[in-house]
């Protein structure tokens, strides 16, 4: 502290630059998703891919995401995914991807500005849904393609699921195990001690009658959890996918079951982060909407309430909040009222990716993940950066965005 | 009344309305606050306090799942503009158990807690503030607090009292480890904002004849963690209560110290004390002590008082009369004095010197010769930079004209020059890092010379004199190298000429080499001219100086300084020459090996490059003979001759298959031209010429041609020396006064 020394401001919050962290990013999509995974390790991993945004229409809020994705790839000189998981193929969840990804099956997707996925992850039901039409038939037969030719797909199944396809395409179910990984099982290729990062599946699954049989279930969705390890410090973050509360009560049944067994299976419930189903829908949490507040299934409320970790993140993806009843479709103001409840338990937050930071200027939501446990992002942009980090807007266009 | 209202302070002062705040920039803050694209921050509302705006808002910080410090997701911040727009914004965060973490300033305990921003002073900040860069500011202050991360790891433990404004300048052992007890306070400098103290060892010599202020006793305490504090205290009873379970200890020491005080007749009691603590601090419990923090403390009372404070004295109504009692009175702990606190500040050492020059420190002892207007300026320039431990040994009188060139001022005329320069070097630091001898560099039968020598690195010769040169080179028997750096006369060059650490090759070899270069390569054509011309000082016929500007010399010392600081094991020569807009180029001086032979007692010095070259000259010529004449420099003293180079045969000479006869045609003016380009210093030194066989053996013609050569040289009092080469050997003669001896060489 010399005088004429101004090397340090103990306020500047100049971040010490480019030291890797794990971190995710939901974009504000309205009621869509895609959430980018970024490793310490450098891995970029995209949880669905919805590109949800009118270019005609100026007042449209939801985000340009090929435009997002690009900026970052292209900041990371990375022309690809290390994975793109496709947890369904609903269009809330893959909407424009076939223009977005190269595909290898056809001449027409490859090529261009296409980014690149050498792994895909897609849940049971890509390979076997009949019918599918538009991007869903363009995942469809781009994961069969890979699936037959032995290479960069993985598929979330059950034991057995997969057999009948295997066999009507004459090929041995054991020559594609490596590319299974069933309900239960952690997916290999990635490790905690390794790469700092471990996925679980806690979907697709068969669940046992009371006679003991297997009975498929939800073979359409992929639900998981993932634990990111950084300075020795484990947090966890579920993502359920659009799965419905009966199916999200099981997962928590099964897992509980397996857990006399194991315990360390508990570990596999417990969330810092939890990416709420549907679009913060009744559906997730109850049959019931409820007048003011859905109450929820009591193995639901049980994830949330006992589960969920102090100053935890729930996040919903999706529009804002209504006030009123108007709309059928979630969000739903009562399924938001139980969830904020839940927040307010244990300090946690509930975010809503079309309300963050603000309603009227929503920005992808950051979640740094480091060795003190989750954070959410609130950088304050100061007007000269904001400036640089965004090309400005064209001159005379008009539509002053 | 709402969560946060009960948890919080009230707000200060009282309330308005937007339209009624004077400050600017409080109002420039409110407006960014109710900008609609700014998220994480709220107006809670507008206030007065006095001489303030006070805004008090509400701020989400990003704070982790598990932070490092209470940091709560939404804080209320209450921030105070002088209306006179004068000083920092004061931050205060409001919540009453915000935790009193570092860079706070220090408030009272049951005060909100005041953030510290910035470090650098407010009249700078204001230019620059805008109300988006002072909420990113106090955002990123409660960010990196709330991840421990403000204060970084390789950061220097804290230094607290920021915003206090008296100082006081300590010696650096009180940062490092317990000093010398006692000190006194003897110099005050009041600058207006603020005043500055300067305390010494009781006896240290540049200080003693100044009249002591305060008596300054030194208090360590035990080690703890590292940590902001939490109350300062304002009187010694609350520093005894900071203290804690090591209060009583201190009271005790204090007590014991006193008493020693008053048992030493050096030190009066009727002085204030000064008190100074020193807290060893650990980043954690359990680890090492990683530096000393120090509190100061003046007190208004005199050690008598404070003895009878602490109960260790009679009170002066007492009958002891301010004698001592036995037993010090427990009941007592210094109520009553009350302190002022002061900001320490540490006096700097050789090591800081390098620190703050982002070097390693060199401790080790150098010789430097000369302390003129390169040598003063090279060693201010080196032991700023913590480079090493100097004797300056200089004989020169310091005259009013040297202030033009030199580190020393008009005020030191008349002072001899190494006393003045060693003087002002040892000023630089608390440390003493310069000897003077007042001395010729020559004069080896100075036993203390001659001792600094053998001990030093390095002999750094900065003197400019070729005499001395030469002596450092051969004479002064010392292990270290030896370092030569000079200017050009007209400063517009410069040359470093260095011995590896193990002296190969020696420094008056490596000057051959540059002087070589200097007839060799164009880049240094004009190298020793005279530009500035030359002035008189005074009247006598030697009193002349050369004309040369002292940003050529500064930047030349800077030059000679970095090549010093950056020399590693091997030899340097490297002339350095600058434009006009003082741009530097450089180029590295060819350096060829030396072959020593003595021929009559005379040492001849030979170069291998002149031999491979004459070497190459037979070989063209064969079957004929050639020849040439040999250049270098004699040196009569010490009978030595330098043969460094040679001009080939002239012209007009006559080389025959059994005979060489060397003409004479463009000799004169070669020899001329090479005698002012390198300042006289390579000369005319001999002859030689080639024998086609492999005899090297002198002919009937060779001797007469060697005796018409020593004849020659005799007028100038110089012996004559030839060459004959052959077939891979070369015979060297010497004209001895009446025959001649000759050595072979193979």
């Amino acid at each position: 502290m010399n005088a004429g020394n101004r090397t340090e401001n103990p306020g500047s919050s100049g971040r010490r630059k480019n030291r890797p962290m794990h971190k995710l990013t939901f974009h504000p999509l309205g009621n869509a998703d895609s959430t980018r995974v970024d490793v310490e390790n450098g891995s970029k991993i995209l949880i669905d891919y919805a590109d949800m945004r009118d270019p005609l229409d100026s007042k449209d809020k939801r985000i340009d995401l090929p435009k997002e994705l690009r900026a970052d790839l292209k900041k990371f000189k990375k022309d690809n995914f290390d994975v793109v998981v496709f947890t369904h193929l609903d269009r809330d969840h893959i909407n424009r991807a076939s223009e977005f990804f190269e595909f290898d099956y056809a001449a027409k997707y490859r090529g261009g500005e296409r980014v690149k996925m050498p792994m895909m992850w897609v849940p049971a039901a890509a390979i076997l849904e009949e019918a599918c039409d538009g991007d869903a038939a363009v995942i469809q037969k781009e994961a069969k393609h890979r699936l037959r030719e032995n290479y960069g797909v993985r598929v979330f199944s059950s034991p057995g699921m997969l057999d009948k396809w295997f066999r009507d395409n004459k090929i041995k179910p054991a020559e594609r195990a490596h590319l299974i990984t069933n309900a239960g099982e952690t997916v290999k290729g990635f490790s905690l001690e390794k790469d700092g990062v471990e996925f679980f599946c806690h979907s697709p699954f068969a669940t046992r009658t009371a006679a003991g049989t297997l009975f498929d279930r939800n073979k359409d969705s992929i639900a998981l959890h993932i634990t990111f390890r950084s300075g020795g410090v484990d947090s966890r973050a579920l993502f359920l996918s659009d799965l419905t509360y009966d199916v999200i009560a099981d997962i928590v049944k099964v897992t509980e079951w397996h857990a006399k067994k194991d315990k360390s299976r508990l570990a596999r419930l417990m969330w810092d982060i939890q990416k709420i189903s549907h679009h913060c829908s009744y559906t997730a949490l109850s049959d019931d909407k409820g007048k003011e507040k859905t109450k929820p299934d009591e193995m639901v409320d049980r994830l949330f309430r006992h589960y969920g970790q102090k100053h935890g993140v729930i996040v919903s993806t999706s529009k804002p909040i209504p006030s009123d009843d108007s709309d059928v479709q979630p969000p739903h103001r009562q399924a938001a009222s139980y969830y904020r409840e839940v927040a307010q338990d244990k300090f946690r937050e509930f975010k809503v990716t079309m309300e963050t930071p603000s309603k009227t200027s929503p920005a992808p939501l950051v979640i740094k993940i480091d060795q003190f446990g989750v954070t959410p992002e609130k950088a304050m942009l100061l007007g000269a950066s904001s400036i640089a980090s965004s090309p400005a807007p064209r001159a005379g266009d008009g539509r002053g965005v | 009344m709402t969560d946060i209202d009960s948890q919080c302070y009230p707000s200060p002062g009282d309330p308005i309305t937007v339209d009624q705040l004077t400050s600017s920039k409080a109002l420039e803050l409110v407006a960014y606050l109710s900008t609609q694209s700014v998220n994480f921050v709220d107006l809670v509302e507008c206030r007065r306090n006095g001489e303030n705006d006070v805004v008090v808002l509400e701020i989400e910080p990003e704070v982790p799942q598990r932070p490092a410090n209470d940091i709560a997701r939404r804080e209320r911040l209450a921030v105070y503009f002088d209306h006179a727009d004068r000083k920092h914004q004061r931050v205060l965060a409001m919540r009453r158990n915000f935790p009193r973490v570092m860079h706070t300033n220090v408030t009272p305990a049951s005060s909100p807690v005041e953030l510290c921003l910035y470090e650098i002073p407010y009249s700078e900040l204001r230019l620059q503030w805008t109300a988006a860069r002072f909420m990113h500011q106090v955002s990123g202050w409660l960010t990196k607090t709330a991840r421990g991360e403000l204060h970084n790891e390789d950061q220097p433990l804290e230094q607290l009292f920021i915003g206090v404004h008296d100082r006081i300048i300590l010696p650096r052992s009180c940062f490092t480890d317990s000093s010398v007890d006692p000190l006194v306070v003897r110099n005050v400098f009041d600058n207006g904002n603020g005043i500055v103290l300067i305390a010494t060892a009781l006896d240290e010599s540049a200080a003693v004849n100044v009249k002591p202020i305060f008596t300054l006793l030194t208090y360590t305490a035990n080690p703890r963690s590292h940590g902001a504090i939490q109350v300062l205290p304002r009187a010694l009873s609350e520093l005894v209560e900071y203290l804690g379970d090591e209060g009583e200890e201190f009271l005790e020491w204090l007590a014991s110290k006193l008493k020693e005080c008053q048992n030493d007749p050096a030190i009066e009691m009727s002085l204030p004390l000064f008190l100074a603590v020193y807290f060893p601090k650990q980043r954690f419990a359990d680890s090492a002590i990683e530096s000393v923090e120090t509190w100061a403390f003046a007190t208004e009372s005199n050690l008598r008082q404070v003895g009878a404070a602490i109960g260790c004295f009679g009170t002066e109504h007492s009958h002891t009369q301010g004698g001592i009692i036995l037993g010090r009175d427990t009941s007592k702990s210094g109520e009553g004095i009350q302190l002022d606190i002061f900001r320490p500040t540490p006096r700097l050492n050789l090591s800081d010197g390098a620190y703050c020059s982002g070097l390693e420190p060199n401790s080790n002892e150098y010789v430097a010769i000369g302390a003129g207007a390169l040598g003063s300026q090279v060693l201010s320039n080196l032991v700023r930079m913590g480079q090493g431990r100097w004797t300056v040994v200089d004989k020169d009188i310091f005259l009013p004209h040297n202030a033009t060139r030199h580190c020393l001022t008009g005020r030191t005329s008349g002072c001899a020059k190494a006393t003045a320069t060693a003087f002002n070097l040892n000023a630089i630091y608390e440390e003493q890092l310069a000897t003077a001898i007042v001395a010729d560099a020559c004069d080896l039968d100075n036993a203390e010379l001659t001792e600094k020598y053998k001990n030093a690195a390095a002999i750094f010769d900065l003197a400019a004199s070729i005499a001395a040169s030469r002596a450092l080179a051969i004479d002064v028997n010392a292990q270290g190298r030896r370092v030569s750096s000079f200017l050009s006369p007209s400063g517009r060059d410069s040359v470093i000429l260095a011995e590896s650490v193990n002296r190969q090759p020696r420094l008056d070899l490596l000057e051959m080499e540059y002087y070589r270069a200097i007839v060799h390569d164009p880049w240094l054509s004009g190298h020793l001219d005279v530009l500035g011309g030359q002035y008189r000082y005074s009247n006598s016929c030697r009193d002349v100086s050369v004309r040369l500007p002292q940003d050529l010399v500064a930047l030349h010392a800077a030059i000679a300084a970095r090549q010093f600081r950056s020399l590693d094991n091997n030899f340097v020569a490297r002339v350095f020459r600058t434009d006009d807009n003082l741009v530097t180029t450089s180029i590295e001086v060819d350096v060829a090996s030396y072959r020593t032979l003595v021929v009559n007692g005379w040492t001849l010095l030979i170069s291998e490059r002149l031999i491979r070259s004459m070497v190459r000259e037979r070989a063209s010529m064969l079957p004929r003979e050639t020849g040439g004449v040999l250049l270098g420099s004699i040196d009569l003293a010490r009978k030595l001759f330098y043969v460094v180079d040679s001009l080939s045969a002239p012209p007009d000479s006559q080389c025959t298959e059994t005979s060489y006869l060397r003409g004479c045609e463009g000799l004169v003016d070669s020899l001329e031209t090479i005698g002012v380009q390198t300042g006289g210093q390579l000369e005319y030194v001999g002859e030689w010429h080639s024998h086609p066989g492999p005899s090297t053996r002198p002919s009937k013609h060779d001797g007469q041609l060697f005796d018409w050569l020593a004849q020659h040289r005799l007028m100038d009092g110089i012996p004559a020396l030839m060459a004959i080469v052959g077939e891979g050997t070369s015979r060297w003669l010497v004209e001895q006064t009446s025959k001649s001896k000759e050595l072979k060489h193979g």
